[in-house]
């Protein structure tokens, strides 16, 4: 599994907001990306993931031997790879039970065709299973009504990129908006499914804490750039991370 | 009595395309404004083939329909990919293209001049119209059937996340577009099969029937009975259509110079229900979370204390009747004179409650109105 980008860049209306050489993730199993504020990191993770139609630039993603260019595919054929990423603002369907979420996200496209527009959902049970052990582990107020709480909502939507399964996935600062302990549960599963070979994962966070006790390899964004890379300790010691990001 | 299965059928036609109407907007969220364009455009390509190409029934229909499901797939390619204001003006375009079509091409519509007579698809003396009424209510209880089926399916469930996000739901690898597309093309297919359908009811169609006021009947019906509740376009047309121009223009008695005013009157009333909705019930009167049994349960309920509060009316105005005597029997037997059922007799005031209208054998203005 690996997510290369090369000559990268975003603009808008010709105020540059990412400039990006040559990056790669996948390399590790759990990777972090830090950076100020308005460094550009989700601008970085909506181009890769084509959500967000990059000015210039190629991004290869490389999945069982076979690379595929992501930049001639849209946004639903590149989670259909198993590129797939959690969004930094609260984004759900309202109308949909957190259950109901979380069938439909797990529910693979051809079984919601038209041949299935008037049956009533057969219903998986090896998918039941799985939901109901997320549920389990995963405390809601009520899990076959709506999420309520900003932070409900959230995790509903780290857990529905779960529970797709995907080969890798981007997580842009899952602990905010959480309570701690919740964010430790997320990262105690997603380390579990990293360690079992079933993903590779990337997250955005300012949380440092975070980063260094889950992560293998940091890239360091600023102003668009990727300034430096290494694994935790060299970056903790960096020259330029420490006065860009954390000296201030 | 013909009237009053022309009134029904016609009903019908508006439940069908208000269903058609939630499944594209309530469920999927694509604000079609130019519903009568698809509904016109299978009417009257219905009319140009059967009169102009003297077609057979089943011939035209598969026709109109194939003519609706390919500008649907136009329209759908150019327009689903823009913002609900682009989708909007687009259809409302549409539709003001069909209609000055219809009005331009007269080698084909016949112009104002109107196009006829369109035939019914079997002729059995006075049964006709009924029998195509029965068959208009097989037609609509299928896309009933189907609306309720669709909520509890995994595809509505698709369709209500797109409608909710569609850009997180594609991030999730749901091709949209194409979902969005295929059902956006079937429901207008439907309007156009209620439009082939509506041709044989008018006989004769002219461009005056071609008018914005369809699509708002249709809005305004679907927004007040509940755009996501899988009965609110039965419920709204029953409450807009049902009330106003079946039970008040037909039975209400209203004096002729009074009458002329009937039709501001509802649109005035449809404004302020409607008003009246979005301020305080926006979701419209069904809660997108009610069973539809509970409203099936609630419409019997209704329709009971209807009744019994009829059956009251009339005792008592029969008893005051008795007691007076008098001449000034505005209540009754004014205009139906000696009917069978006095029931209906006096649920025949304006604001008369249930819509129980078997035992009438006599519509009461019998000036068969244009529809539109
Ligand atoms: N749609 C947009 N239009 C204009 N500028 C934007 C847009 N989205 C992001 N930006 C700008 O791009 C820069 C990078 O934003 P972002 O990628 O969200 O940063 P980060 O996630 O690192 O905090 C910011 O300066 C932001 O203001
Ligand atoms: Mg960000």
């Amino acid at each position: 599994m690996k997510l290369t980008a090369s000559g990268l860049s975003k603009s808008y209306t010709a105020h540059p907001v990412l400039n990006i050489q040559e990056i790669m993730f996948g390399g590790h199993g759990i990777e972090g990306l830090i950076g100020p504020n308005g460094a550009g990191k989700s601008t970085l993770l909506g181009c890769l993931t084509r959500r967000i139609p990059p000015t210039t630039g190629s991004v290869t993603f490389e999945r069982d031997g076979q690379d595929h260019d992501l930049i001639s595919l849209s946004s639903h054929q590149v989670a259909q790879l198993g590129l797939v990423k959690t969004n930094q603002r609260i984004q759900g369907f309202e109308s949909l039970t957190i259950r109901d979420q979380l069938r439909m996200a797990a529910t693979p496209p051809q079984r919601e065709g038209w041949r299935f527009s008037w049956k009533p959902d057969p219903g998986d049970p090896e998918l039941e299973a799985t939901i109901d052990g997320l549920l389990d582990r995963f405390p809601f107020s009520n899990p076959d009504g709506f999420a309520k709480s900003g932070g409900e909502k959230k995790l509903v939507d780290i857990l529905r990129c779960l529970i797709v399964k995907p080969k890798m996935l981007l997580m842009d600062e899952p602990a905010a908006g959480l309570p701690d302990e919740i964010t430790q549960e997320v990262m105690g599963l997603v380390r579990s499914m990293v360690e079992e070979g079933e993903l590779v994962v990337l997250i955005i966070e300012h949380d440092l804490e975070l980063i260094w006790n889950n992560c293998d390899y940091v890239h360091f964004l600023s102003e668009g750039e990727l300034l430096f890379q290494g694994d935790p300790d060299e970056v903790k010691n960096n020259r330029v991370v420490a006065e860009k990001y954390m000296g201030v | 009595m013909a009237y009053l299965v022309f009134s029904l059928s016609l009903l019908l036609i508006y439940v069908g395309l208000a269903l058609a109407l939630h499944i594209q907007f309530g469920l999927l969220g694509i604000p079609n404004f130019g519903v009568v364009g698809f509904w016109g455009l299978g009417m009257y390509a219905m009319g140009v083939f059967q009169v102009q190409l003297d077609l057979s029934f089943v011939d035209a229909i598969v026709l109109s329909v194939a003519c609706v499901a390919a500008a649907s797939w136009v329209i759908g390619r150019l327009v689903l990919r823009l913002d609900a204001q682009g989708i909007l003006c687009a259809t409302i375009a549409f539709s003001a293209i069909v209609a000055l079509l219809i009005v331009t091409e007269k080698w084909m519509t016949m112009g104002v001049v109107g196009l006829g007579t369109i035939k019914y698809p079997v002729r059995i003396g006075g049964a006709t119209e009924y029998l195509y009424f029965f068959f208009l209510i097989a037609v609509v209880a299928a896309l009933q059937l189907f609306t309720l089926r669709l909520h509890k399916s995994t595809t509505g469930r698709l369709l209500l996340a797109i409608r909710d996000n569609e850009e997180v739901a594609a991030s999730l690898g749901k091709d949209t577009y194409a979902v969005k597309t295929f059902w956006f093309v079937i429901t207008c297919i439907a309007m156009g099969l209620l439009g082939a359908l509506s041709a044989p009811l008018n006989q004769f169609l002219t461009p005056n029937m071609i008018v914005p006021s369809v699509t708002f009947a249709v809005w305004i019906a679907l927004v007040l009975g509940g755009k996501e509740h899988s009965l609110g376009a039965v419920v709204g047309v029953f409450i807009t259509f049902g009330i106003f121009d079946i039970l008040i223009e037909t039975y209400a008695p209203v004096t002729p110079e009074l009458a002329v005013y009937v039709p501001n009157f509802k649109l005035f009333v449809y404004g302020l229900l409607l008003v009246g909705v979005l301020m305080f019930k926006p979701v419209g009167l069904l809660d997108p979370g009610l069973p539809p049994e509970a409203v099936i349960g609630k419409g019997i309920e209704g329709v009971r204390t209807g009744v019994a509060l009829g059956r009251r009316l009339v005792a008592s105005s029969v008893s005051t009747a008795k007691t007076t005597s008098g001449t000034t029997g505005k209540t009754g037997s004014s205009s139906s004179g000696p009917d069978e059922s006095p029931a209906v007799t006096a649920t025949a005031e304006p604001g008369a409650s249930a819509p129980e209208a078997d035992g009438i054998s006599q519509a009461k203005d019998p000036t068969p109105e244009k529809p539109s």
